[in-house]
């Protein structure tokens, strides 16, 4: 299996630092510094360049330093073997956006950007996962499927763009008397798309969940011990909610068919309501999914201790299933997470750094449940500089 | 920024800045550059621009640009009535006719549907496509707008139009450029071209083999 590493990472106006070249090292770094010195920072640069958006804004214009104007992000990653180097550059400009370049040469499409480099980004905040709304839900769903498939990439172009299309076209006949033979022949031309791009979009969480569903309940059942399951459904406005990783192996049959004749069947069902309130009411950017444990919904009923667990289940298991899918090791960015978990939760999440990935863990302290780990590079973040600390002792 | 100019140069720079594609530092380098030329040059470029526009006029028939109404294309009476070739823009008419193998007439719609941009069926050229299948001499009509989300949109928007006029649509096909590498395509194309699939013609193969033994 191959295991790309990220060699060299320089930024430029990004967040708190004006200018870093940060070099890291195979295997386990660690990113030792006080609070508000910018670990969290350089993680999320590197989140970054795997999915181009920051799991703390969706506005790039935040991710640009203080004070200036723009933006500057180069990843050169090394994917085994020689010759195998790659170069990542992104660069924004307030009221220009963004440009992309891989290995110098400018790419055109964020989806032809994304796929070279593929990370799981673990935070305190992925409590929200379970804790925040459906938005976030999906918006994570999308970007970290996004990381892996890019036909899945290609429809969210397209189904968002269809999407802005078709609102329009109801926004002008809301108001308006407007005949149900006129909207029809309105409205169609871009249904058809809304229903093959937004099926196709279901078809791919269904298809990427299941496995990965069946593998968050895996780790769950160790993190708490056996007594509680976990269990996850797609909630869909078109169809019966759907229970995520029950049989595994099923995931090769998910029936996208089926689902475009219930998502075009919704569709035409929704006209009416839809030309009333001028937006489009039924699709997978309306969609959800809900974590149960042991029958009762985690979100409302789960104890913090259960929330937490499922978040950090859910993200371990996103490790195996982005490994299955991509035949890669993802690159594992640990941001403070270590020391919010007790000692068996703790063990659990130190366990994946044995797989070989490379992986940024960022802490104020040097935790015991890591500091064990055999040969970690060590860092000290501090004034905007990240240098290379040999002589910390452990514990 | 402009204000620093001479009024005359500063009111060209404004002129040119309002042009597609120009912006204001384009704009301000083109205007250097035409007050620094030879007066009957900078002359010309005006009255070409001036004569074009006075002259130019929609082909009431196929709506595209032409200085004589009707168009060469459509008065030209070797061409085939029976097929229109629905496309958005004027070049895409010359794109086509670069390719020498379509005989048939044209019809320029002048855009793409995007409501986004406020543009609905109305404003296109439709209504006089409909009048022109109505005087019934055409069998079949190619949709050959873009392969973008406008593109389709408009290509479903006058299929469900024409279909009950009786005619034969059809739409161009999607897939794969001509000398591409198979591995360069993005997933979107390639998908495309796997759903528009043909069987292996044999029959025109063998048709041929006579011939080259």
């Amino acid at each position: 299996m191959g295991r790309p590493r990220l060699t060299k990472l320089y930024l430029r106006d990004y967040r708190s630092y004006s200018e870093l070249l940060f070099e890291p090292a195979s295997g386990v770094n660690f990113l030792l510094g006080p609070n508000a010195a910018g670990k969290t920072n350089l993680l999320e640069a590197i989140n970054y360049l795997s999915t181009l958006r920051s799991p703390r804004t969706s506005r790039d214009g935040d991710l640009v330093r203080w004070g200036s104007g723009s933006f500057y992000i180069k990843g050169q990653l090394e994917t085994g073997g020689p010759g195998s180097a790659r170069t990542l550059e992104v660069g924004y400009r307030s009221g220009r956006g963004r440009a992309l370049r891989i290995d110098g040469v400018p790419v055109r499409r964020t989806r032809e950007f994304l796929g070279s480099i593929n990370t799981v980004f673990f935070s305190p905040d992925d409590l929200r996962l379970i804790k925040g709304g459906p938005e976030e839900r999906r918006s994570f769903l999308d970007a970290e499927i996004g990381q892996v498939d890019g036909r899945y990439r290609s429809a969210l172009d397209t189904y968002s763009r269809v999407l802005t299309q078709r609102n329009d076209v109801l926004k002008q006949m809301r108001g308006r008397r407007t005949s149900l033979a006129s909207a029809d022949l309105l409205l169609e031309p871009w249904d058809g798309q809304l229903v093959e791009a937004g099926s196709r979009i279901v078809a791919g969480r269904l298809q990427h969940l299941n496995p990965w569903l069946a593998f968050a309940a895996e780790t769950y059942g160790e993190l708490a011990g056996g007594s509680e399951e976990l269990s996850g459904e797609y909630l869909s406005g078109f169809m019966p909610p759907y229970p995520l990783g029950s049989s595994p192996g099923r995931s090769d049959s998910v029936d996208r068919e089926g689902i475009a004749d219930a998502y075009a069947k919704a569709v035409a069902e929704s006209r009416d309501e839809e030309m009333h309130r001028g937006y489009t009411l039924v699709g997978p950017h309306r969609d959800d999914c809900r974590f149960t444990i042991s029958g009762h919904e985690a979100r409302t009923y789960g104890s913090q201790g259960q929330q937490r667990s499922v978040a950090l289940a859910i993200k371990i298991a996103e490790v195996r299933w982005m490994r299955d899918v991509t035949r890669r090791e993802p690159i594992l960015l640990l941001d403070d997470v270590i020391s919010e978990l007790d000692g068996d939760r703790a063990r659990r999440l130190a366990a994946l750094l044995d797989g070989g990935s490379q992986t940024m863990i960022t802490s104020t302290d040097l935790d015991p449940a890591i500091a064990a780990h055999p040969s970690p590079t060590r860092w000290r973040v501090s004034g905007g500089e990240v240098i290379r600390d040999g002589t910390l002792a452990p514990g | 920024m402009s204000s620093f100019f001479a009024p005359s140069v500063a009111h060209l720079i404004e002129e040119l800045a309002k042009l597609p594609g120009i912006g204001p530092k384009t704009a301000q380098r083109l205007a250097m550059h035409l007050v620094k030329r030879p007066e009957e040059q900078v002359v010309a470029l005006a009255r070409a621009m001036v004569e074009a526009r006075r002259k130019v006029t929609h082909c009431s028939i196929c709506q595209n640009l032409t200085d004589d109404d009707p168009c060469e294309i459509c008065s030209d009476e070797r061409r085939d009535d029976t097929s229109i070739c629905v496309v958005s823009d004027p070049s895409d008419v010359v794109a086509m006719e670069r390719i020498r193998d379509y005989r048939g007439r044209y019809h320029v719609l002048h855009g793409l549907i995007s409501p986004m941009d406020g543009i609905g069926p109305e404003e296109l050229h439709v209504r006089e496509l409909l009048t022109r299948l109505r005087a019934g001499l055409v069998q079949e009509v190619i949709l050959a707008t873009d392969p973008t989300i406008e593109g389709e949109a408009t290509a479903m928007y006058l299929a469900r139009l024409l279909l009950p006029l009786g005619v034969d649509v059809t739409r161009i096909a999607r897939g794969l450029p001509e000398g591409g590498d198979l591995d360069y395509a993005d997933e979107a194309t390639l998908a495309r071209a796997l759903e528009g699939r043909r069987s292996v013609n044999l029959e025109a193969r063998e048709r041929r083999k006579p011939s080259e033994s």
